[in-house]
């Protein structure tokens, strides 16, 4: 059985609807599902022609909700698409639904969703990552082969990692922001989970290049690729970050088998290591308080009703509608801008983001990739158990200073320890997707996506 | 096109100053940087009401994040110029040109409350 061409199909299209609404139902990847695939207007031909994929609800799509998982926006619909989902309809594929997140995608479990609850299809019991958790679900299980979502921290390669599927966050602006709801503007970019590294890149060829609509999108100007032997950075600073013994292992197993390929492993040093963190934080909270500051109740997004004024109706409107998480992010986004905090702060905050890239740079001077773990810990438990809010963001260290500097990464599944699957990640200079690929993708020779149980076998 | 959504109230107005008075007595658990008087007032600046337990148990976040940004006082930054985005280099502006974009009918479903193609608030005077 083939999947590929689901929506032109009716036979096809009836055992795929089945199955969909199946595991979603037990899994909780989408917050708006439609079986018949017949919402987006897509072209139906093209080089992915009747492929259905997943879309995290903080990217717009034509007539569907637009809830980012939040409460404020529970009701918003959509007035217009994106221009990454216009470009991929275009190419003839079909939008499945929207998948599940944390609240405007500030979390790593999924569990800051104020919507849906959404499972880990390797265990039920565990979180699928986060932020764009449904999406790497839904493509784990099999309901899609490729799903977009947005990475700003890692929000992208961690649930990917979690799942065992590929997940690529592009250059910054390699790709059109247009129609993603904004969190940090100058962090964040729209990603692809997928199945295999050449629905990834699929995707990515035909999202990426400039957009009008959006004026920080860059055009796409590939860096020369090389072929051949590689040489691997790893950062020295790895070592201290406190990690699973299951991460450690996967961490040398990777090592061994890039060398197997031909490959050379160097260490590299990055003295800004220890501060990625603080820095990311500070950066990206700052411009979320900014970015939020549009839901006031007025024009769109829930609305208090018992408000006698418009100042009140703003206040009201965004202490019901925000969760805790996002409440926490815009205080403290408020906090670091605050007249007489900001040198302390964001300032400080934007000149260690400055030493970061001089890392970056002075280590892509020797090495073509860097490799690095994507987090710390396997899949964990649903509840914070194993987990606190504290210690995910911490956990952002191998991921987020992709973000700061900007570059192109891929996470790709290294490893199923105990059970669960484990991810490494790849990070190149800027327009380096394509050696991401090829790095990938003899790592997916030796080592495919492995299938969670009651995975379909339409896609292969 | 958008010439006939017409807001009855502009956003910039409702930025006048706050008279909402936090209740934030008997809320433990702070010391260092953010006392409760400057997590009371960054909230009223977020736009935010919080209730005594959210005020402690945010407060404490809040608290456990500065305490995580201190650290970056032990780097030194002499002399590095900020960076506020990694790639963007120049301006663009795009061409002063008329389009279209038939959005005006599903921008306005999106309301909370609205009479015609007004959007209705609560009385601003």
């Amino acid at each position: 059985m083939d999947w590929h061409g689901t929506a032109t199909a009716e036979r096809l299209r009836n055992t795929w609807k089945e199955f969909a609404q199946k595991r979603d139902q037990e899994l909780g990847c989408f917050l708006q599902l439609d079986p018949e695939l017949g919402r987006d207007g897509s072209a139906l031909q093209g080089s992915l022609a009747g492929v259905p994929f997943g879309v995290k609800d903080n990217i717009a799509v034509r007539s569907f909700r637009l809830t980012c998982g939040s409460r404020i926006l529970r009701e918003f619909v959509s007035p217009y698409s994106a221009t990454v989902v216009e470009r991929l309809a275009n190419a003839g594929a079909i939008v499945a639904g929207k998948t599940n997140l944390d609240e405007f995608g500030m979390g790593s479990s999924t569990e800051n969703s104020a919507l849906r609850e959404t499972r880990n299809p390797w265990d039920a019991r565990r979180v699928p990552g986060g932020s764009s958790g449904g999406s790497a679900a839904a493509v784990a299980a099999g309901i899609v082969p490729f799903a977009l979502g947005s990475d700003t921290g890692g929000s992208v390669r961690q649930p990917a990692s979690f799942c065992g599927v590929f997940g690529l966050k592009p250059t910054w602006g390699a790709v059109s922001r247009y129609g993603l709801v904004a969190y940090a503007s100058s962090l964040e970019v729209i990603g692809v989970v997928a199945k295999t590294v050449s629905f990834a890149e699929q995707a990515f060829e035909i999202m990426r290049g400039q957009d009008p609509m959006d004026h920080s999108s860059l055009p796409w100007l590939p860096r020369a690729q090389k072929s051949g032997r590689l040489h691997i950075g790893v950062p020295r600073e790895c070592a201290d970050v406190p990690m699973h013994p299951d991460v450690k292992r996967t961490v040398e197993r990777t090592k061994g088998l890039l060398t197997d390929l031909g490959h050379t492993i160097k260490e590299v040093s990055f003295p800004t290591f220890d501060h990625v963190v603080s820095s990311y934080y500070v950066i990206a909270t700052a411009e979320a308080s900014a970015n939020l500051a549009r839901f006031d109740g007025v024009r769109y997004g829930h609305r208090a009703l018992r408000a006698d004024n418009p100042e009140e109706m703003t206040l009201l409107s965004r202490t019901e509608g925000f969760g805790e998480e996002v409440k926490l992010r815009i205080l403290l986004g408020t906090y670091v801008l605050r007249s007489g905090f900001q040198d302390e702060y964001y300032l400080r905050a934007q000149k260690i983001r400055t030493a970061i890239r001089m890392d970056f740079e002075k280590a892509f001077a020797g090495v073509d990739l860097v490799l690095m773990p994507v987090y710390p810990v396997p899949p964990f438990e649903r509840g914070g158990a194993d987990s606190d809010p504290f210690s995910q963001k911490l956990a952002d260290i191998f991921t987020c200073s992709a973000n700061l500097a900007g570059l192109p990464a891929m996470s790709f599944p290294a490893a199923v320890e105990n059970g669960l699957p484990i991810g490494m990640q790849f990070l190149a200079p800027a327009f380096g997707e394509g050696l991401l690929f090829e790095a990938c993708r003899q790592v997916e020779e030796v080592f495919p996506s492995p299938d969670a149980p009651g995975y379909p076998t339409g896609w292969s | 096109m958008y010439g006939q959504l017409t807001w009855v109230v502009k956003f910039e107005t409702l930025f006048l100053p706050f008279f909402f008075v936090l209740d934030t007595c008997g809320t433990p658990g702070l010391t260092t940087d953010m006392d409760l008087q400057e997590l009371s007032a960054t909230a009223r600046m977020a736009r935010l009401s919080l209730s005594p337990s959210e005020m402690e148990k945010l407060g404490q976040a809040v608290e456990q994040m500065l305490q995580h940004f201190s650290h970056m006082k032990e780097i030194d930054v002499e002399g590095l110029a900020p960076t506020t985005h990694a790639l963007l280099r120049e301006n663009r502006t795009r061409d002063d040109t008329e389009r279209t974009a038939d959005v005006s009918d599903a921008l306005l479903a999106n309301a909370p409350q609205r009479e015609e193609r007004f959007i209705v608030v609560p009385n601003v005077l």
